[in-house]
Order: structure tokens, then C-alpha cells, then sequence
């Protein structure tokens, strides 16, 4: 029998150039991560060639097969060409699609992934401080998927956090309070927090983001804080993500 | 490596994990090629082996251009020497030179980076060949670099970066790179928005066409 056509919406994470002209490519979609060959789509005539490409936002018309799906047709929806301007753009959106690409699976519900990802790639390239919205959506993928920092009680004894510095382990997703640091042997493993940038993760915790224009956020404090989240995710997935030593931090 | 394949003779084995190694070949074609291989003659298995060996026993790429040289020790090929060092024509690939070479249209020299900036591959600038490039720019001969890096995401990532480290440094030399837009017979119903959007801003007069 032959088999149907199907179409699902994604975005291209990744190409790899096969064969003579073909593509085979990944797309993170609602349904998780798939793979998919473009026949022929290195020939400039192809119908397919320009939509092939990283970083586009496309729906797919397809053949399912028991091994890569082959694509019939594209349409792009958006290619998000501001990002594709900037060199450190580039590189940021590419941390951003490598990270979602780690935290996904196959046949999964990456819905929530999908929109984060779109929502993020569209408002980058307005932004004034562009690592802010990266760590806005880190935070939040990593929340999502079972992943999140505890950030108002100690990971040991559960008491509340008091206002001051506190020490930050990934291995275990939260901080320690002073007591409990002084008691356990994790010293190594533990990463300073500073009280600002312990404010700026609750408030983005808490989705306020309109608060964050009032905590005059520097770098080093925005900075600070990606590391301690890229730290949890290198925990998580057991390898840093090659995109990570690319990002300026 | 399928378990099945530890039923084969050590040779047949070894020659198929050869080819898998190549580009765009899967375990499947790397044993397709191996039992293709032992079905032919051997005078025509032999050539194929001297080509391999003489390829990587007599040619290199040039320590300057970094194309594909047969003079191992010296500093600068041949290619290197015949062609006008003024005019750099930047590309990714030997491939790429090729094809341009082969189009005739361009008369100066080119400088191969032997692949382009992909974060997400694990490829950074350090591991391109733009260390020769600052090299060649160094002795003052050039004029102009023409970025010739393939329309995709890392072409364009790798031409901005060049774009960056080149203007900050020399501001003597012309950057210029290639036209973006329509290709010759496509579509435009099927174009991309970005090449839809290249097409326009690079749009020209019709008098200039004509």
C-alpha cells in the first residue's frame, strides 16, 4: 500500500550533507526530535534547498518510513534572517537548539520545548541584554522537564534559605544553606551564589519578569548565573554541549 | 558493525570498516563496495589502491593556500606563485576552489579554510585554516578578500567571523563577498525567505544588468 502523506511543524537543528545532493537533517517538533532525508537538496534547482537550513522554522510534508522520513515539500514559516545577521546570534541560537536537542527524545511531547524555543529565537534579536532571555529559557527548560533549581530551601535540611550568599551544588539542583555547607564535604563541588544573582533566579522563577528591569542586572551576574544552570545541565546529560565553549561567558 | 559481520573473513571485515569510514557511506554500502570488491579483477583492484596510496603519498595542501599541493616541502605551491596574490577568493572547500577555478571568472588566488564554523558540530574558528589566512594578509600583498563561503548557516557564520577579525585588523583591505539571491531556474514561488530576502536587498538597476 502506499503510504500517506504527513506534515508536521518544526524547527532544523541540524544538516548533514549526503550523498551525491541529499540532506539529511533534525527537526525539533512537538512530536520530539525527528530525522529526515531531503533528497536532492543541494542542487540548486532544488524545491527544497533554502528551506533546508538551520535555525528555520518550516512545515514539513513527508513520507513516513521505518528508517528517515522523506521529505516531499517545505514551507517556511519564519527564518528568523535578524538572527541570521549577527555572528554572536548565531552562535547563541545554536547553544539554545542544542540544548533543547539534549533535553528531547523521539515521540516525545516537545510542545512546550517547541514554543519556548520559537518565543526565544523571535524576541533575541530585540533584546538588550540577549543572555537574559537565554537564561529566562533555560530556567525554564530545564523546569519543565523535571530539572528545576531549588532555590528557596536548603537541599539538606530543608529549612529556609536566609538573605545572603549561599552555595550552589548541581549535583543536587539546590543550595545549601551555611550550616549544612559547613558539614558536608562539598566544597568541590559547590559554586558561590551571590544574594543578587540568587534574586534574579527567583524572580524569573516566579515569571516576573517585568521586575527584572528594577534589579539593574550586570553580566558577570547574568553570566554567573548561566554557568551555574550549564553546570546542572552538563549534570543532567552527563557531557557539556559543544556549543557551550562557543558562547561568550 | 552488525554481529553478523564477525562470521566474515578478518580482511573482508577490516575493508569494510574502511569504507564506513568515508563520507555519506553506511555499513550497508561500506559492504556493498567490500563484496563489489572482491567480485573484480585484480589489476583493477590494484589501481584502485595505487591511486589511494599515491594520493596521500605525493600530494598535501600548501602550507600558504592550503589547496592540494605535489610540493610537500616547499612553503608555496605552484598555484600559489601563478596566481595574483592581491585577490584572495576565501572558500571552504577544495571542491569549492575547483569549481570556481573552473568557471574562469576568477583570476586571482584562493585560500581553502578546509570547512566552516558550526558550534553545534564542535567546530570553531581553531580548527579552520585562518591562522594561514592572517599569514598570507600579513605581507601586505593583498588587496581584496572575497568571501566565498557556501549560503547556509555556517558559511554565513564562518564569512561574519572573517568579516570581523579582517576589518578590525586591516582596514587597507576591501572585503567583498558573493551575491546572495535567486538562483538561475528555480521557482520564485518556491524560494526561501531568505534567499527571497537576499534577492531584494541585492536587487540591481536593470540598466546595470544590461
Amino acid at each position: 500500500m502506499k503510504p500517506t502523506s504527513n506534515h508536521i511543524k518544526g524547527i532544523i537543528t541540524r544538516c548533514t550533507n549526503y550523498k551525491e545532493a541529499d540532506r539529511i537533517f533534525t527537526l525539533i517538533s512537538d512530536n520530539g526530535i525527528m530525522k529526515f532525508i531531503a533528497r536532492g537538496a543541494k542542487k540548486p534547482s532544488s524545491r527544497l534547498s533554502g528551506h533546508i537550513e538551520p535555525l528555520n522554522y518550516v512545515t514539513l510534508y513527508y513520507r513516513p518510513s521505518k528508517s528517515l522520513n522523506s521529505v516531499s515539500q517545505v514551507e517556511s514559516i519564519n527564518a528568523f534572517l535578524e538572527i541570521k545577521k549577527e555572528y554572536n546570534l548565531i552562535l547563541r541560537a545554536q547553544y539554545m537548539m542544542e540544548l533543547s536537542e539534549s533535553l528531547s527524545s523521539e515521540n516525545e511531547d516537545s510542545s512546550y520545548i517547541l514554543s519556548l524555543l520559537i518565543s526565544t529565537l523571535s524576541n533575541i534579536h530585540n533584546s538588550k541584554i540577549p543572555d537574559l532571555d537565554i537564561l529566562i529559557f533555560e530556567f525554564e527548560i530545564l523546569k519543565h522537564q523535571g530539572f528545576g533549581i531549588r532555590l528557596f530551601d536548603c537541599t539538606n535540611c530543608n529549612k529556609e534559605l536566609e538573605r545572603s550568599d549561599h552555595y550552589f551544588s548541581s549535583k543536587v539542583g539546590g543550595f545549601y544553606c551555611g550550616g549544612c555547607f559547613e558539614s558536608k564535604e562539598i566544597h568541590h563541588e559547590s559554586i558561590k551564589v551571590t544574594i543578587e544573582q540568587q534574586l534574579l533566579l527567583r524572580t524569573i522563577s516566579r515569571k516576573k519578569y517585568k521586575d527584572l528591569i528594577n534589579l539593574n542586572l550586570g553580566e558577570k551576574e547574568i553570566n554567573n548565573c548561566r554557568k551555574l544552570i550549564q553546570k546542572s545541565v552538563e549534570d543532567i546529560i552527563g557531557v557539556q554541549l559543544k556549543t557551550v565553549k562557543f558562547s561568550d561567558l | 558493525m552488525t554481529s553478523g559481520n564477525n562470521s566474515l573473513p578478518v580482511e573482508v571485515q577490516k575493508l569494510i570498516i574502511a569504507f564506513s569510514t568515508l563520507p555519506g557511506i553506511g555499513p550497508k554500502t561500506a559492504q556493498r563496495l567490500s563484496y563489489f570488491v572482491l567480485s573484480q579483477n585484480k589489476e583493477e583492484t590494484l589501481k584502485l589502491s595505487e591511486a589511494l596510496i599515491e594520493v596521500k603519498e605525493n600530494l598535501s595542501f600548501c602550507k600558504t593556500c592550503c589547496f592540494i599541493t605535489s610540493d610537500k616541502n616547499s612553503e608555496s605551491c605552484s598555484y600559489c606563485y601563478e596566481k595574483d596574490s592581491a585577490q584572495i577568493c576565501v572558500v571552504e572547500n577544495v571542491i569549492d576552489a575547483i569549481t570556481i577555478e573552473m568557471s574562469g571568472i576568477h583570476k586571482g588566488s584562493f585560500h581553502v579554510l578546509h570547512g566552516a564554523i558550526s558550534p553545534i558540530n564542535g567546530i570553531g574558528p581553531e580548527k579552520l585554516k585562518i591562522e594561514e589566512l592572517m599569514k598570507r594578509i600579513n605581507r601586505g600583498e593583498t588587496k581584496e578578500i572575497i568571501l566565498a563561503t557556501n549560503p547556509t548557516l555556517e558559511g554565513e557564520a564562518t564569512g561574519m567571523y572573517l568579516n570581523k577579525i579582517i576589518s578590525e585588523n586591516y582596514n587597507n583591505i576591501k572585503l567583498t563577498k558573493l551575491a546572495r539571491g535567486l538562483a538561475s531556474g528555480t521557482d520564485l514561488e518556491y524560494s526561501d525567505f531568505n534567499t527571497l530576502s537576499n534577492a531584494f536587498q541585492n536587487r540591481t538597476s536593470i540598466d546595470e544588468t544590461n
